[in-house]
């Protein structure tokens, strides 16, 4: 008589994989959630070596966090944690905070605009610094090394290269964000972890506080982070050079995200 | 005879009786009569027969090295072709259609619980069979793996769950070690992963934050205490010495460092909770292990409780103590416990 214990590891198998191909049906099932294009900008792929020829071309998508309101850094603001219920945040101005060791992790829903307003005015912003920065330069050249006298000091950023996916908004509830953000074929609503940073405060010679601490949130990773790109498209990708560090070749694919948040390429 | 263990301590204790019996003959003349000894002999003789043929146990010095060997050969082998599996899945992968992928592992799965099976009908030792399920828990693992990447599922705590359920179900039914404790991980490590998600936290937190493998600690240490009726031959050892490890790691860790902690308490308050429990718990296991006479319970217990002697001694001394009267004090802090364990090792009739 066969073991008991080896049928139900057996059916384990089964239903597990019954499962997992259940859920995925049910994602990719009806309208996708979201349908947007996107190109080598904002994609990074894995590079196969030449003796794993045939490993899978996997793309880690590539984004930044949009600005705040009046042109900070981040609309990611530590109010904006507070509103998440971000547990255990150093109190306003705790000059005595000593960091953390551990780094502590949630999860939420992240909106993603692509090529939109908000990348507009980051690629705007981050311009007229790099023009001013080479302005500046311009007026006062910083010493240069020996044997480097010719041509701008700081080369000017190439235009064209940079991530279009900005991270615009995060909230626990994906239809609520949805809702807020409409636009199917502009906003990828897709699950990420997030934390926070903390800056410690600046004080001058004497130790007194010139800058009080602030605590920024942080959008760690998109989950999973990377997409594996299926046959016939990853015979056409590596083709046009996806995944070849030197490739200057322009592609574009289509991410759809499905009605459970898991998004594939096609 | 409860299993195979058991049989082969008794094939052991026959042959150490034989080497004593020879060993006083020499010293003090005969101490037997021919026919008590041929009697002796005789029914040794068919018990060892019986054993070996029920047990495939081994019944002589080289029959024993060989048996270990092969033990050694099985796992370096379970091992090695766990680690062609997953190559074998980086390097050809991407040819395959998804389909074909999601076959393969699954069938590969199965057929590898197929040859289990084959395996232990033929062999009583289970070497093969033993491999056989290691390398089948590989391929489920590198199953569940995979096809979250081939359809970019989110990772999940679960995953965890299902290769202790099927760790646990080859381990119970064939009573395989190496499976229960491969079983026992992935399983604290769900129960850790659970246990984050419930309290808001990501569940790949656990990596950074050990306190919720506890739960899972103290419950295999509970199950390797109580005596189950139809247990496998070995898996008490299994149960207990996985959870005091896991156990005592997380103590020592935050009696340490105290960053990191779940409990509210401030630095300085988790160290010295994880200090006081480590003490109270380090006790307890050599308290234990001396009444059950459990000598690898012991020796954690006693391992646990001079590393936390040590960690106390560096934060009341270290920094004001001379280095010499620092070692100085530690050395007389390890004679002390190792009078206290003599005078424990007398009550119990050990050596004096």
């Amino acid at each position: 008589m066969i073991n008991r214990n080896l049928l139900a590891a057996g059916a384990l198998v089964v239903l597990v994989n019954g499962a997992i191909l259940a859920n995925v049906a049910r994602n990719r099932a009806g309208n996708p959630d979201a349908v947007v294009r996107l190109s080598e900008r904002e994609a990074q792929t894995y590079l196969p070596p030449d003796e794993q020829a045939e490993l899978m071309l996997i793309l880690r998508l590539r984004w930044q966090t949009a600005l705040g309101p009046a042109g900070e850094d981040s609309w990611f603001t530590r109010e904006r944690l507070e509103a998440l219920g971000f547990p255990g945040l150093p109190a306003e101005g705790d000059t005595g905070y000593p960091g953390r060791f551990v780094e502590l992790k949630r999860k939420a829903y992240v909106v993603l605009e692509v090529a939109g307003p908000e990348w507009e005015r980051w690629e705007a912003v981050q311009r007229a610094r790099t023009d001013s920065v080479v302005a500046a330069s311009r007026v006062a050249p910083v010493a240069e090394p020996e044997g480097h006298q010719h041509g701008d000091p700081i080369p000017p950023r190439p235009d064209g290269m940079g991530s279009r996916l900005m991270a615009v908004d995060i909230g626990r509830d994906p239809l609520a964000l949805r809702a807020q953000y409409p636009e199917r074929g502009r906003y990828l609503i897709l699950p990420a972890t997030y934390g926070f940073d903390f800056t410690p405060a600046t004080r001058d010679t004497a130790g007194t506080v010139t800058a009080p601490p602030k605590v920024t949130g942080r959008i760690g990773d998109l989950l999973p982070g990377t997409l594996v790109v299926p046959e016939p498209l990853r015979d056409s990708l590596m083709a046009l050079g996806a995944g070849r560090p030197d490739s200057t070749t322009h592609y574009e694919f289509t991410v759809k995200v499905g009605s459970r948040w898991d998004a594939w390429v096609e | 005879m409860a299993g195979r263990g058991d049989a082969q301590a008794r094939a052991d204790r026959i042959e150490v009786f034989r080497e004593e019996l020879a060993q006083l003959e020499q010293e003090l003349g005969g101490v037997l009569d021919d026919a008590q000894r041929a009697r002796i002999a005789a029914h040794h003789d068919a018990l060892l027969a019986d054993l070996e043929r029920q047990f495939d146990v081994a019944t002589t010095t080289s029959g024993r090295q060989l048996a270990l060997g092969l033990r050694l050969a099985s796992f370096l082998g379970a091992l090695a072709l766990c680690i062609a599996v997953v190559l074998f899945v980086n390097r050809f992968w991407g040819a395959l259609g998804t389909g074909t992928q999601v076959g393969l592992l699954t069938a590969g799965t199965l057929a590898m619980l197929g040859l289990t099976e084959f395996a232990a009908r033929r062999e009583k030792t289970l070497y093969f069979a033993g491999l056989a399920a290691l390398v089948a828990f590989a391929l489920f693992a590198t199953d569940v793996s995979t096809l979250g990447t081939i359809f970019n599922l989110v990772p999940s705590q679960h995953a965890f769950l299902f290769l202790a359920a099927f760790g646990g179900a080859l381990a119970h039914g064939y009573g395989f070690r190496m499976l229960l404790l491969a079983a026992l991980i992935s399983g604290a490590l769900w129960v850790a992963g659970t246990l984050l998600t419930l309290g808001g936290s990501y569940w790949s937190d656990l990596f950074y934050r050990h306190e919720p493998l506890l739960p899972a600690a103290v419950a295999a240490i509970a199950l390797g205490f109580i005596p189950m009726a139809g247990a496998r031959e070995g898996f008490g050892i299994v149960y207990r010495m996985f959870g005091f490890l896991v156990f005592f790691w997380v103590v020592l860790f935050y009696a340490g460092t105290g960053t990191g902690s779940v409990l509210p308490l401030g630095e300085d308050g988790v160290e010295i909770v994880y200090q006081v429990l480590g003490f109270a718990a380090a006790a307890l296991a050599i308290w234990a292990g001396i009444r059950r006479q459990w000598n690898h319970v012991t020796y954690t217990g006693v391992t646990a409780f001079v590393i936390l002697l040590c960690i106390k001694a560096m934060d009341w001394w270290w920094d004001w103590m001379p280095r010499w009267l620092f070692f100085l004090v530690l050395g007389g802090m390890a004679l002390a416990v190792m009078v206290v364990l003599k005078r424990l090792q007398a009550r119990s009739g050990g050596a004096r």
